[in-house]
């Protein structure tokens, strides 16, 4: 028979989508206003296999029918993900880093580099891209120094599983203020924030 | 109202009892639904939320559309144990209208229950449904108004 009849493998949202996507917003806009500061989230809504809590999440709340996203290979390999984002945010799901506001990426190794995601334009920065990428762990890597917005003087950040070409990249992602992606960086339930306004140091 | 379902379209079956489930009274369905045994555990993959949708018409249906104007549908989505989901919009706020719907709509999708519910549930509030549908014709059938113009005096000179 058709598609229809298919048995589905959807998980459900949110379980108070309004309140509880107000919240996760809410920590996302302190993560962001304090560069490198691990916020840690509360989820009800289960997870797609090979997505953390805290990406779900994130998913769950940023992403609607005006936010193209963009999977990495390791995501797109699971249709159960696609499937579980264009039922809960029925956002296109499109096939080119470069279109996409949202990029998920499963695999931090395998980040593709930062210029092939959305930068903005000088008339409109804010048509850039935010990379989240799952991270192995937070803490316990090797230690940069963050400064810029939102840190008094220097924020250290050691998150593991970064490729070690991406401070070099970072440095003219920062570069090219106001241009420029936004990074999310997640761990089971905790995310930490990477705006293009901070400064890192290896 | 004009239904567009043809031979070829693989869903007609299934938009033909959402239909129905989405216009009988939740009396009925509620009924249904405690008379099923066993009463089927579902999960939620998207609490009834209430909401409005455009309502988009075409004169004689072959006119331009136009935008009739906005109505309240509550719409829900629900899966059971063995993996159907289940989708249910519904005219007006009732959340348990539309959580029953749902329900009844991942069941009629399993060919083992989908005779009996079809038989109790389905047929039955469908001709009730066309029933109720030719009396409001009539009562409406009965208040046309033929208009007649006459031919005045003012050519005839």
């Amino acid at each position: 028979m058709s598609l229809a009849y298919q048995p589905s493998s959807i998980l459900p949202g949110f379980n108070d989508p309004v309140h509880e996507a107000q919240t996760v917003f809410r920590q996302l806009l302190e993560a962001m206003s304090h560069p490198g500061v691990i916020v840690g989230i509360e989820m009800t809504a289960e997870s797609p296999c090979k997505m953390s809590e805290a990406m779900s999440a994130l998913a769950l709340t940023l992403f609607d029918a005006d936010t193209p996203v963009w999977l990495d290979a390791v995501l797109a390999e699971r249709e159960s993900i696609a499937d579980y984002l264009r039922f809960h945010c029925g956002c296109p799901i499109v096939q080119s880093p470069l279109e996409a506001a949202f990029a998920l990426v499963g695999s931090v190794e395998c980040l593709p580099r930062l210029e092939r995601f959305a930068m903005g334009d000088v008339q409109y920065p804010e048509r850039s891209a935010t990379v989240l990428m799952e991270m192995p762990q937070l803490t316990g890597g090797p230690v940069v120094a963050l400064t810029g917005p939102g840190i008094a003087q220097t924020r250290n950040f050691d998150p593991v599983g970064l490729p070690n070409w991406f401070w070099r990249a970072w440095a003219v992602n920062h570069g090219a203020f106001p241009l420029g992606v936004d990074a999310i960086f997640t761990c089971g339930a905790e995310f930490c924030a990477l705006p293009r306004s901070t400064r890192a140091e290896a | 109202m004009l239904r567009h379902l043809s031979n070829d379209d693989p869903n007609a079956a299934r938009k033909r009892w959402m239909g129905v489930l989405a216009r009988t009274g939740l009396g009925r369905l509620e009924e249904t639904y405690a008379a099923l045994s066993p009463v089927p555990k579902h999960t939620v993959l998207r609490k009834s939320e209430t909401g409005l949708v455009m309502v988009q018409g075409r004169a004689n249906s072959t006119g331009q559309k136009f935008n009739a104007g906005e109505m309240t549908v509550t719409r829900c989505s629900v899966r059971l144990p063995v993996g159907t989901v289940g989708h249910a919009y519904v005219a007006g706020r009732s959340r348990r209208h539309a959580e029953l719907a749902a329900i009844f709509d991942a069941l009629l999708q399993d060919p083992a229950q989908a005779d009996a519910l079809e038989e109790q549930l389905i047929c039955p509030s469908e001709h009730m449904l066309a029933e109720q549908r030719v009396l409001r014709q009539r009562k409406a059938a009965a208040t046309k108004v033929n208009f007649f113009t006459m031919v005045r005096g003012e050519d005839a000179s």
